[in-house]
């Protein structure tokens, strides 16, 4: 990948981060939400929206004050060469991790409600041909991918409105009966729905428009909270907190539910639109994880390392054997997902004492 | 390098139209669509399950189905008997209706039979849950071999069923949503209730549940009232049978009453705690056509208010008649005990609404108006 087939605009940054949100996660977000803090999912939604909000403007603002630098470079400015390397990989192994859970939950959801037969690693294989296909060209050319899953979205929105009617609000009263205790408790599921802005870190000096970075990145993170609490909110009114405890993808249940004349089955159409969508979390994943392998190790060899990464990948995607082997694992991408942020917040106000490299030029 | 790349993607491409298939393929030759499931009680705590199939076959011209009869105490091994009987692979992704006795449907055991249509996404969900008063092991072998003059018996059980829905004689409950208000607090199911005649299926009403039992059952015109309490009869056509002012009687003594079409224009329910008791007040308001009232002078407006009295007190009676036996059973389809959850959910975790709902006062407001009376006065 050479520099240019990385850069993207800040626009496209947000079809990116917005692509890599809405995943496979959003699919059983609601079940989740509704174990920990009952029908209030879409109140802990709004409040950890602006927490992460706030995480992405202080991301922006730390990209900011390096001039052209991402969370590599900054590493090794504040922490110095060893530590700042070694953190560098533990971020490298993060994506990568994230990449074979998002590519295991993808190929979970094939495997209960489409192909229940064809075994995990054939559709590993088939899941990534497209992606390596986009990622040898470059971040670009995934970027420029990613707008699709507006189109995904809008699907899903019409299947909200199909609904409609049978919706009762009822379900949804009476308000805020979860407490600040549900808020607290709803921390795991909400930040893993949200987890995918932390790229931007890593992909910053890729944006040629980076004046607009911070309005993009805000923006993207406030379509994925919009959909997320209209998403709440249909389907706890259709299913009910208890239905939906018991649920493991409400979301596909819901276009089980709907009765389409002519489709019959509606929910084969729903996945079927879905699948770019899944797709792209993984395909956002994998394509920062090979760039920043590439750009940490400085590898030379791009087709011989596409090939080992991505063999790599779908070996270790397969280790989780059963549904609550994948929710272990996802709880570890969750903690990890958080460590990061965390992270970042620190390297900003740390960087405000160890000046080496400070460039602000927006 | 370049070249070489390009060939491994071509491969990769090439791979899936070659292997399409090969692991999930369902082959419609052979594969067999049940489309009808009967579940019954049989001893020691097995399920007695018939299942319909229709016969897809070019060489056979009339619609012919097949029927299959089992005993097992889960509906999936169940299948797997038949599976080794018929000669095609049994499918249930086609399942349209699922059949179950009152015995079953008293024992509520109907949310764990439906369980396994929840699980396996390939099964349909959108099935109606109907509940026969008889066998439904009978209901299926007559429909299937005395009822030569109609449709495939799903294809005819399921128009039945619509079209009863749609003139309000029964409730729409399909799988998904009887599961999802067996385990919302506060609210009752409510399911079809369908009996075989002679020469016929008649679909006699609807069947009430509490707590996922069967525990009544009320009759088509009950059924109307009680989805204009439910705020369901929107865009049904009810008629109800209404019986004439003693006036009208006295001139037209051959006619007893009169077919009202009913339209819901406003349904409320306002509801308050008092004395550790809830208190509820329905407020519902209709307007009508008279489908038929014979000869009359209905654009006389005194004779029309004395029709629009009558009727209204009329349904306000029959309303509260309904509303005290669904008292009397526990059955609470209108979601009374959801609202109180909803809007007073201290007292709705205080105490066991079903018990709490057998003593409230429940009081039903009925407003009629009658809007159209067709070409003659």
């Amino acid at each position: 990948m050479d520099s240019r087939e990385n850069n993207i605009t800040s626009s496209q940054l947000m079809g990116l981060i917005v692509s890599i949100q809405i995943g496979s996660g959003v699919l059983s977000l609601p079940a989740y939400l509704a174990r920990t803090c009952g029908h209030d999912g879409w109140i802990s939604l709004l409040v950890y929206g602006i927490i992460i909000t706030a995480v992405i403007s202080v991301i922006i603002r730390l990209m900011n004050r390096y001039n052209n630098k991402s969370i590599y470079e900054i590493n090794k400015f504040l922490y110095g060469k060893y530590l700042g390397g070694l953190l560098n990989l533990l971020i490298v192994l993060y994506l990568w991790y994230s990449t074979c859970i998002n590519l295991r939950s993808y190929t979970n959801v094939i495997h209960v409600h489409l192909l229940r037969s064809t075994p995990t690693l054939v559709l590993c294989v088939f899941t990534l041909i497209p992606t390596i296909y986009l990622v040898w060209y470059g971040l670009k050319y995934v970027a420029r991918f990613a707008p699709l899953i507006y189109l995904s979205i809008s699907f899903c929105c019409l299947l909200f409105f199909l609904v409609f009617k049978d919706l009762r609000f009822n379900f949804l009263l009476p308000i805020g009966e979860s407490g600040i205790e549900g808020i607290k408790a709803s921390f795991s599921p909400c930040i893993f729905a949200f987890l995918g802005y932390e790229v931007i870190s890593v992909i910053y000096p890729e944006i040629t428009d980076k004046k607009k970075a911070m309005k993009y990145a805000i923006g993207s993170n406030l379509i994925t909270t919009i959909f997320c609490i209209i998403l709440l909110v249909i389907t706890t009114s259709f299913f009910g907190e208890e239905m939906l405890k018991k649920t493991l993808y409400p979301t596909i249940m819901l276009s089980r539910s709907y009765r389409a004349p002519i489709i019959e089955r509606m929910d084969v159409l729903f996945i079927a639109m879905w699948l770019p969508v899944m797709a792209m979390t993984t395909r956002g994943y994998f394509c920062i994880a090979y760039y920043s392998i590439n750009k940490v190790l400085n590898l030379k060899k791009k087709a011989i390392y596409l090939i080992v990464f991505t063999s790599i990948t779908i070996l270790l995607s397969n280790v989780p054997k059963s549904i609550s082997n994948i929710s272990i694992y996802s709880n570890v991408m969750m903690i990890s997902g958080t460590l990061f942020f965390i992270f970042l917040v620190i390297c900003y106000l740390f960087s405000f004492i160890r000046k080496k490299g400070v460039k602000p030029h927006v | 390098m370049y070249k070489r790349i390009k060939k491994i993607f071509l491969l990769l491409i090439v791979i899936p139209f070659l292997l399409c298939g090969c692991w999930d393929q369902v082959l419609v030759e052979k594969t067999g669509f049940m489309t009808i499931v009967g579940i019954e009680p049989a001893p020691q705590g097995n399920l007695k399950l018939t299942y319909a199939m229709p016969v897809i076959d070019p060489d056979i011209t009339a619609a012919k189905g097949e029927i299959f009869e089992t005993e097992s105490n889960l509906t999936r091994i169940a299948r797997d008997n038949i599976n080794r009987r018929s000669g095609k692979q049994m499918m249930a992704g086609k399942i349209q209706l699922v059949l179950y006795s009152k015995e079953i449907a008293g024992q509520g055991r109907i949310h764990d039979v439906n369980s396994i249509f929840e699980r396996d996404a390939s099964n349909a969900i959108l099935a109606w849950v109907v509940v026969v008063d008889g066998s439904p092991r009978s209901l299926i072998h007559q429909a299937e071999e005395n009822f030569k003059d109609k449709p495939r018996p799903s294809i005819y059980m399921n128009t039945l069923l619509e079209r009863a829905v749609s003139t309000a004689s029964t409730n729409e409950t399909r799988i998904y949503n009887y599961d999802l208000i067996n385990m919302a607090p506060g609210i009752d199911n409510i399911t079809p209730l369908i009996k075989i005649n002679e020469k016929s299926i008649e679909v006699k009403g609807s069947a009430l549940f509490s707590k996922g039992k069967m525990v009544g059952t009320i009759n088509a015109q009950d059924n109307g009232l009680l989805m204009s309490m439910m705020k369901t009869l929107k865009d049904k056509k009810f008629s109800y049978n209404a019986s004439l002012p003693p006036e009208a009687e006295a001139s037209y003594s051959e006619r007893q009453s009169a077919a009202v079409q009913l339209f819901q224009n406003r349904k409320e329910i306002k509801i308050s705690i008092k004395n550790n008791k809830p208190v509820v007040d329905i407020y519902l308001d209709f307007s009508g056509n008279a489908d038929e009232y014979k000869w009359d002078n209905l654009n006389d407006e005194k004779q029309v208010k004395k029709f629009d009295d009558h009727v209204q007190e009329q349904i306000q009676e029959e309303c509260q008649k309904l509303i005290e036996y669904m008292q009397k059973i526990g059955s609470d389809p209108i979601g009374i005990g959801d609202m109180v959850r909803a809007k007073n959910n201290d007292y709705f975790k205080k105490v066991d609404w079903h018990s709490a709902y057998k003593s409230a006062h429940i009081t039903t407001h009925v407003k009629f108006h009658l809007i159209e009376y067709g070409d003659i006065q």
